[in-house]
């Protein structure tokens, strides 16, 4: 029989330990900062990312046209053996996926498919990608591209959901990252010619500031990979960021979109591509 | 032999106590997040009709302060865009305002500003922002990002979340 002397003591240390734990954690909940005279603000800006098929579309709706062999190969999917270089193809291979689909390429977007669902199982994402009757709603719809488009749409919002129910937000920034890079590698071929494919690429870079975010809310922040990676893309944004077009306009896109030079763009172009290479053929 | 029986029937409450205390504290929040989900799914219905695009839910603590919460979301494509948002778990007075950069530009744009929407869901489109913005800004084409701004006012101590869904139409 448990004594009433030894209770209570009990009581008010598992008390005491577990109120020093929830102080803790509302102190950071509550870091705020000064922005006005009378209202207080919280230190966390959030964002949320679109989804790669929306990226492929707006080139799409800019005149982007598909080109055989831009893509990442599918059989190198057996590469990726760093579960963030597993990621970051996942998110390559969802830009694939959403690239030929919307191209009407429905072979390949299906091979594109079968390889995000392996790509998946090994990141954690067995119960989304799980579903044996995905490639056979994918075959059945091979031959209309709108259908497919929803049924890409539907995947990721399944995706987005898995990820947010199991606090996996993270694992989805990085996912993009990969997808965002593939989807600036396929349009920034095309951009001599075509101003509007151009203009958003530029628009798709005012993304790259949160990409980078979600990097650095990685927990292994003490990753060698991880670094590198984020290495890579903040010389993307400085060589974006230093450009003269760049800095003689507003900041905000709504207001004005830089126009890059030919040159700007070629070192534009060169980055994108560094990067693009270094994450589909991680180690060499 | 003494000095261990004391020891157990020391650490046993003990034990039992953590057990209690990390089921209510962690089950409180499972409460709230189940809420939040069951919100998102309304959201999602809401805006029925449109291509998922993403979705966010805010949890803050109401307090002593008054707080903001902003969140960016992105528009490229020149579809109309829904959002739905839902203050229902919110016992304080909430406003949402729509503002064409971030909080740090020394010049930003209020396109429309949403009063009072504790207890509530609502939804509405980018179209409608899109002539908001173009009266205020004449020379710009339409909006391919907004910053949402959640101004939430100090009130008694309670663990509360907005939620944000939005979609495109195809």
């Amino acid at each position: 029989m448990l004594k009433l002397k030894h209770f209570v003591p009990a009581l008010t240390i598992g008390l005491a330990l577990t109120s020093c734990g929830d102080s803790e954690s509302e102190k950071k909940e509550k870091t705020v900062v000064e922005t006005g005279s009378d209202s207080k603000e919280s230190a966390a800006n959030e964002y949320v990312l679109p989804q790669p098929i929306t990226l492929a579309n707006a080139f799409k709706a800019a005149g982007l046209k598909y080109q055989a062999g831009k893509t990442n190969p599918a059989a190198r999917e057996g590469n990726y053996v760093i579960k963030i270089d597993q990621l970051m193809n996942l998110g390559v291979y969802s830009t694939d996926l959403a690239y030929c689909a919307i191209n009407s390429k429905s072979q390949e977007a299906r091979e594109y498919l079968a390889v995000i669902q392996k790509l998946g199982a090994k990141v954690g994402l067995e119960s989304v990608f799980s579903d044996k009757g995905l490639i056979a709603e994918f075959d059945k719809e091979l031959g209309n591209p709108e259908a497919l488009e929803e049924l890409i749409y539907e995947i990721q919002e399944k995706t987005d959901v898995y990820m947010e129910d199991n606090d996996l937000k993270y694992l989805g920034d990085i996912q993009f990252a990969g997808a965002w890079i593939e989807g600036m590698y396929l349009g920034i071929d095309n951009t001599k010619e075509k101003s509007e494919i151009g203009k958003a690429l530029v628009e798709q870079m005012s993304l790259l500031k949160n990409i980078i975010k979600g990097f650095k809310s990685h927990p292994a922040q003490e990753d060698a990979r991880l670094k590198e990676v984020i290495a890579l893309y903040e010389g993307v944004l400085n060589t974006y960021e230093s450009q003269p077009s760049v800095q003689k306009v507003s900041k905000n896109i709504n207001l004005e979109t830089p126009e890059l030079t030919d040159a700007e763009y070629q070192a534009l172009a060169k980055e994108v591509k560094k990067v693009r290479d270094n994450i589909i053929k991680p180690g060499k | 032999m003494i000095f261990m029986k004391k020891l157990t029937a020391f650490c046993l409450p003990l034990v039992v106590c953590f057990c209690w205390i990390a089921l209510v504290s962690g089950g409180n929040d499972s409460a709230l997040e189940a809420q939040m989900n069951t919100l998102k799914q309304e959201c999602k219905e809401l805006i029925n009709g449109t291509r998922y695009e993403g979705s966010k839910i805010t949890y803050f603590n109401v307090g002593a302060s008054k707080q903001t919460k902003n969140i960016e979301v992105f528009m490229f494509l020149s579809n109309e865009y829904q959002f739905a948002i839902s203050a229902k778990k919110c016992s304080v007075p909430v406003s949402v305002k729509v503002y064409d950069s971030s909080n740090d530009m020394k010049e930003r744009t209020l396109i429309k500003e949403f009063k009072k929407v504790q207890g509530k869901s609502w939804k509405f489109s980018s179209n409608e922002l899109n002539e908001l913005y173009l009266k205020k800004k004449p020379n710009s084409e339409r909006l391919k990002n907004i910053h949402l701004e959640y101004s939430i006012s100090s009130g008694k101590e309670s663990k509360e979340g907005i939620v944000l869904v939005y979609g495109n139409k195809s």
